[in-house]
């Protein structure tokens, strides 16, 4: 057992990123911390206006996050949610982040990290593999104590490596987020997500060629985008995961989610989910209003034809599979 | 920036002190808890190194986009 990994057990891991062609790990000590945050990063944000988690942060070489692994108590994950971006993945977080003895990390830096390392290290699928097996459980490492439930909610663009997570945890169930294309188009364009912003993820990421996206107009890198992610989820082997549409919601969660984790809530538990499904998924503080002006977003005539256009097809084919039953259709190839 | 270097590898060798120093939410319990722990290694450190610390903790983060 190394030095360092025997100091930094029960730390977490919360960022990775690369320096002089090698992976850095940065850890925080989050001992004593709930993940009910709509954003692992907004719980880092909270975490360091204390000044001992500020100062005293760490970073290693990403060895170490294994040498953690080998020794840190960890809960194994419950359950994990992909999704499509602006489709309701944040309330299902916050709602499972209200059941007792539960972790959610709601799209840590760090599992983005390790899965871009194809992109941004040259790591190959085997190292990936290795290294996400290793930030998942720093992740899951009890920090108030009692923890036994461990969601992950990845970022949206993690979708397209819905097959080797799956790979790496063939028995932990997820779900799949999603809503019409041209929903979520629309509401990048009143506030475009990381990205959906040309040049801030690479391009490659989706599939997609730099030479050709400088002229393309914002809409369509946008529903260009949000077909990758969609077709990534209704794949060949879309990894057994429970697909569930915006308008299902809030309902769903308990009538078919908490099933599909292999969790079965107690009346207190259940009675907190829907206190939080009646809030702001984004701001908690506020109680959710569909009506608040700015919180429909104008599908426009241009909005529709693109999503149709580009999306269209992988969206019908997720509803074909969630039509047919999925995970029974999508879960065939998988669990 | 010495005094708290030495300070630093104190702390993350001693989960002891790591608890202490978590109990202290705000800036002044904080430098108090900071600088007895510092003393009792005999390393002398004052609230401007603490100060400075912390600026250079904010700026890394900012740099490194977090």
């Amino acid at each position: 057992m190394s030095r360092p990994a025997r100091r930094l057990a029960g730390w977490t891991p919360v960022h990775v990123s690369w320096s002089s062609g090698e992976p850095v790990v940065e850890w925080r000590d989050l001992r004593g911390l709930r993940f009910d945050d709509p954003s692992f990063a907004s719980t880092v944000d909270r975490a360091v206006r204390e000044p001992y988690r500020l100062l005293f942060g760490a970073r290693t070489p990403i060895d170490e996050l294994g040498a953690v692994a080998a020794i840190a108590p960890t809960v194994p994950p419950t359950g994990f949610v992909f999704h499509a971006s602006r489709c309701g993945s944040t309330l299902i977080a916050n709602m499972l982040g209200t059941l007792d003895d539960t972790i959610v990390a709601a799209e840590p830096p760090a599992v983005d990290g390790v899965l871009r390392a194809d992109l941004l290290g040259r790591v190959d699928d085997e190292t990936r593999r290795r290294w996400l097996g290793w930030t998942v459980s720093g992740l899951g490492q009890p920090r108030v104590g009692g923890e036994r439930r461990f969601f992950v909610k990845f970022d949206a663009w993690s979708t397209r490596d819905i097959a080797l997570v799956r790979s790496v945890y063939p028995d932990v169930p997820s779900i799949f987020v999603y809503r019409h294309p041209a929903e979520i188009v629309a509401s990048h364009m009143r506030m475009r997500g990381a990205h959906m912003v040309p040049g801030m993820l690479p391009a490659g990421l989706f599939g997609l060629d730099p030479a050709s996206l400088a002229d393309l107009p914002a809409e369509d890198y946008c529903a260009k985008v949000l077909a990758s992610i969609l077709a990534a989820a209704g794949g060949r082997d879309p990894g057994g995961c429970l697909l569930v549409h915006y308008d299902q919601l809030p309902a769903v969660v308990s009538d078919g989610i908490l099933d599909h984790f292999a969790v079965d809530p107690s009346d207190a538990e259940r009675a907190r989910m829907r206190e939080a499904a009646r809030l702001d998924a984004k701001n908690p503080s506020l109680a959710f209003d569909p009506t608040e002006p700015g919180r429909v977003w104008p599908v426009t005539p241009r909005i529709r034809a693109v999503a149709d256009r580009w999306a269209g097809v992988p969206y019908a084919r997720l509803e074909e599979l969630r039509a047919a039953g999925a995970p029974g259709a999508a879960g065939a190839a998988g669990r | 920036m010495q005094a708290f270097d030495s300070l630093r590898e104190i702390v993350l060798a001693d989960p002891g002190a790591q608890a202490r120093l978590r109990e202290a939410r705000d800036w002044d319990g904080f430098v108090a808890a900071a600088t007895r722990l510092a003393a009792a290694h005999g390393i002398g450190i004052r609230r401007e190194d603490l100060d400075a610390a912390r600026v250079d903790a904010r700026r890394a983060r900012i740099n490194r986009g977090l």
